[in-house]
């Protein structure tokens, strides 16, 4: 068993968001954690990944998992997307950056054009397609990701979904909060769905 | 995380702010040559000091009041205005440590500068006491920085009080004057500044006169003092920012 809950409460500015929350995360887990906005998805993910603090009784884990959010909020709107993609490589304490690698991928998104351009400059598909890129040089054995799927044109969904086949086959195990149903139907093996901080369903597919 | 990488953070973070300017970062220590002509010359006239004496005085305060005065300034919304805490795994004391790192790199650019500036104009200075003297006004600023930090947070008024605050810091203390210049009454008044003791001490490291004296003694004495307040306190609260932020 990778990771344990018991009873998880949490509360923050004196709500109570994560609820009674008991999960058990094994090797090999794919885990889809569904349920409407502020239903508690991204509170769940961040406390399994060690960003809010409880109570060491709630939360067994011999793991560290690798948590990813929004890997935007490391960048610099005026560095060029080479070194944004190595500076959210090191914010996420990832010395994965190869250029051989960087290159190709920029060659499969059709990102070539915009490696020396300023994130500042780059539209909003771009900026998702350096995200992606980045993400696709980071190295992780247990991985969270929190809504990182749902935006992009169809191209680019359908490019990130087949390197991430091979991807994923790697990772012991993953737990993904999204709204993208073709996503957590592709990649996951388990739903868990959450309604005001509780789990409400729990169940393999 | 892995000292490298915050170290290369920190690099970077220097670099972004110099971005599409023609010296780069070299700003950094060029501003600090450029404010110690200045003020040299500026304040020996006015003052009409021997400026062989007051020049290294002048000096030291000033690379001691650039480095204590960058790093709190950098602290001041480290924690509040930072959107990265909750959206990457890093422990919040990480932001803290590339804050204060980017301060280290700014004193020793400014130590260089420093050096160089003594040797040009003959002044004597041993480089191991000016390293040894950085060095141990850098772990007392850091534990203060730390304390600060977290005052910053809960106590937001302070951070609006500091700017006028830190221009009051700098001219009770003795950074471009001289403790001799004051009268008995004033110089008892100037005990009470924590920052003039430290001063004195950065100073007497640099001149090679160091010794137990009463300045020593109130730093060391605030030194542990801030290490228990981080130990017992200070700690917790940074372990416990995402929960407020």
């Amino acid at each position: 068993m990778i990771l344990k809950t018991n009873n998880l409460n949490l509360t923050l500015n004196r709500k109570l968001i994560l609820n009674s929350i008991n999960l058990s995360i094994e090797n090999g887990d794919r885990i889809g954690i569904t349920g409407k906005n502020g239903s508690g998805k991204t509170v769940l993910l961040r406390t399994l990944a060690g960003i809010y603090p409880v109570q060491k009784d709630m939360l067994h884990t011999q793991i560290k998992f690798f948590f990813l959010s929004t890997p935007a909020t490391a960048t610099s709107p005026r560095l060029k997307s080479r070194d944004n993609v190595k500076r959210i490589l090191m914010f996420h304490n990832q010395n994965t950056y190869k250029e051989e690698l960087f290159l190709n991928l920029c060659d499969q998104f059709e990102f070539n054009n915009y490696i020396d351009y300023e994130f500042i400059k780059l539209s909003q598909g771009y900026r998702l397609r350096l995200q992606i890129i980045a993400f696709l040089l980071m190295d992780f054995q247990n991985l969270l990701i929190d809504e990182f799927f749902g935006f992009g044109d169809d191209i680019v969904q359908d490019k990130f979904q087949e390197i991430l086949k091979d991807k994923y086959r790697t990772v012991d195990s993953l737990v993904v909060a999204s709204h993208n149903q073709k996503i957590i139907k592709t990649v996951c093996n388990r739903i868990i769905k959450l309604d005001q901080g509780r789990i409400i369903e729990d169940y393999r597919i | 995380m892995k000292l490298n990488n915050l170290l290369l953070i920190a690099m970077q973070n220097i670099k972004i702010h110099y971005i599409n300017s023609f010296f780069g970062f070299l700003w950094l220590p060029l501003s600090f040559l450029i404010l110690i002509i200045i003020k040299t010359y500026l304040f020996s006239d006015i003052l009409n000091l021997k400026v062989g004496r007051y020049i290294p005085h002048l000096v030291t305060g000033l690379l001691f009041w650039t480095f204590l005065s960058n790093s709190i300034t950098k602290n001041l919304n480290i924690f509040f205005n930072n959107n990265m805490i909750l959206n990457l795994n890093i422990k919040p004391i990480e932001f803290f440590k590339i804050s204060y790192l980017e301060s280290i790199i700014l004193i020793t650019l400014n130590s260089l500068i420093l050096f160089l500036f003594f040797i040009f104009s003959k002044i004597e200075i041993n480089f191991i006491y000016l390293i040894i003297a950085v060095f141990i006004l850098s772990l007392f600023v850091y534990e203060l920085n730390k304390v600060m930090s977290v005052l910053f947070l809960i106590l937001r008024d302070v951070v609006f009080l500091i700017s006028s605050s830190l221009i009051l810091i700098f001219f009770l203390t003795p950074i471009i004057w001289e403790p001799s210049m004051l009268s008995e009454q004033n110089l008892f008044y100037l005990q009470f500044n924590p920052f003039y003791h430290l001063v004195e001490v950065f100073r007497s490291i640099i001149y090679g006169n160091f010794s137990w004296n009463i300045h020593l003694k109130i730093i060391i004495t605030i030194y542990f003092a801030l290490k228990l307040i981080n130990f017992f306190l200070t700690d917790k609260i940074v372990s416990r920012i995402n929960l407020y932020s």
